[in-house]
């Protein structure tokens, strides 16, 4: 019993690894589903909602009490999956938007550039080499500005994650069954006190986010 | 049947979950050992060896050639504890030193700096603000050494294959952790990476062979070796060239194991 974040740059595996541990640990796993859950909720289509979410914001766009909103409501999307149990989360920005809960368990895969541009390529077969790699960097730049500016974290920093798992060497079975006997350890089970807090945390989540729209 | 390297800050628990990791594999677990090994086959005090381990180098930032001497002579001893394929290492640079060999498990170990801290104040009863001076310290000086020496970044992640935050983890529940990696045919030692341990180990000894000669130490040699054929490489004055090749296949030859010689070093012209 626990919650588990993927935190991952584009193409490293995070969705196969969260559907290997939903298989393994019977765990619902949801990505997306939060994102589109949220923007329903304010009633925004979800191209603007992924927009705000995930474009970084302009030099005052930090400020902007719209995209504070929009974050709010998707913590509080992902808050009410949490109060339902056992949870495998890939979607962006778990671990900061659980940030504090306790149970837990912050997942960061890393893959090297060279495996990444291979998926790449094999969704995308009209793209060049270069051309792989550049988006890459480009979408991990943007989500390291973002991360940044919102957060003021570094999202390669291994001390805002419980474990990293590199997949230069892990295959995705590898480092499913590594985290499965991670998140078995007792710090990360939901006891009913850690149930009262999830439960307080979304409680909270929903109030401040009704409280944000009635203004 | 498994090689474990263990990274991490000083005071960051690697010791511990070593000799964790040693008593649920039935593995030797080995840290400042490799180093001393190191200092007594060079015939020289093992504090120079470590001091040449963590030293920041010189202001220009080379690499002199008693550090490649030191570094040589541990990485040959590392790789000596290591020929069975099972081994937990927490020594220094561990991970960097066997870093051309496949399938090991290279864990990066992380600690919030109170934790260390407060082990060090209560090893050495030393007070806050120096327990922490000291590690930031030694932090620095590990860092900059592993950027002069591998040109590589030493908190990166990429670096390893695993890294985990003792924040989230005791050492026991950490020694499980790495265990069930451990235990995954990705970082099995099975016979064709035992015969490149093989290599490996005649590489690390011929390498240096090379830096304990005065003939050859002010080279830029390297070897590799592939099911005992050595194969020299590098860059040497074109100056009694029949003389050099001479002495550089009779070190080579030297070492036990090698079959057969091969060089294929570029000879330059000193006064062009």
């Amino acid at each position: 019993m626990a919650i588990i974040t993927i935190s991952r740059g584009s193409l490293s595996g995070g969705r196969a690894l969260a559907d290997c541990l939903s298989a393994r640990l019977g765990y619902p796993s949801v990505g997306r589903e939060v994102l589109q859950e949220a923007a329903e909720n304010l009633g925004a289509s979800e191209e603007v909602f992924r927009g705000k979410f995930e474009t970084t914001p302009g030099l005052w766009g930090r400020l902007t009490r719209a995209r504070e909103i929009y974050i709010l409501a998707v913590k509080t999307s992902l808050a009410e999956w949490c109060t339902r149990g056992d949870l495998v989360y890939h979607g962006l920005s778990g671990h900061h938007l659980l940030k504090g809960l306790p149970g837990v368990l912050k997942i960061r895969l890393i893959a090297p550039l060279e495996m990444r541009v291979e998926a790449l390529l094999e969704t995308h077969p009209q793209m060049t080499v270069s051309q792989a790699e550049a988006f890459i960097r480009d979408v991990d730049q943007d989500r390291a500005r973002w991360v940044k500016v919102m957060y003021g974290a570094d999202v390669s920093d291994p001390s805002i994650y419980d474990l990293t798992i590199n997949l230069r060497t892990h295959t995705i079975e590898s480092a499913c069954e590594t985290i499965a006997v991670a998140v078995d350890q007792p710090r990360f089970q939901i006891t009913d006190e850690v149930e009262a807090e999830i439960f307080a945390f979304a409680a909270e989540c929903r109030d401040r986010l009704a409280r944000e729209k009635g203004v | 049947m498994c090689i474990i390297t263990i990274q991490r800050g000083t005071r960051s628990g690697g010791e511990a979950l070593a000799k964790c990791l040693g008593e649920q594999l039935g593995y030797p677990v080995l840290g400042r050992e490799v180093l001393q090994e190191a200092a007594a086959q060079l015939g020289v005090p093992a504090e120079d060896v470590g001091d040449k381990m963590e030293e920041r180098p010189g202001r220009f930032g080379r690499i002199p050639l008693i550090t490649k001497l030191y570094v040589a002579a541990v990485r040959a001893a590392l790789v000596e504890n290591a020929r069975g394929g099972n081994l937990v290492y927490h020594g220094l640079a561990g991970g960097l030193l066997l870093r051309r060999l496949p399938g090991v498990l290279r864990v990066r170990l992380i600690a919030p700096l109170e934790f260390r801290v407060r082990s060090l104040m209560d090893s050495h009863g030393m007070d806050e603000e120096s327990a922490e001076a000291y590690i930031r310290e030694v932090d620095e000086a590990r860092s900059v050494w592993v950027r002069n020496v591998y040109g590589e970044d030493n908190t990166d992640s990429n670096l390893y294959d695993m890294v985990l935050n003792l924040e989230s983890f005791s050492v026991h529940e950490a020694c499980q952790v790495v265990f069930a990696a451990a235990s995954r045919p990705e970082f099995e030692m099975n016979p064709e990476r035992l015969g490149q341990l093989e290599d490996f180990h005649l590489e690390c000894q011929v390498r240096l062979a090379f830096l304990e000669d005065l003939g050859t130490q002010t080279l830029d040699l390297d070897a590799r070796v592939t099911d005992g054929l050595a194969e020299v490489t590098g860059e040497a004055p074109l100056l009694n060239t029949g003389e050099v090749s001479e002495r550089i296949a009779e070190i080579v030859r030297g070492v036990p194991g090698v079959k057969e010689v091969r060089l294929a070093i570029d000879w330059f012209d000193p006064y062009p």
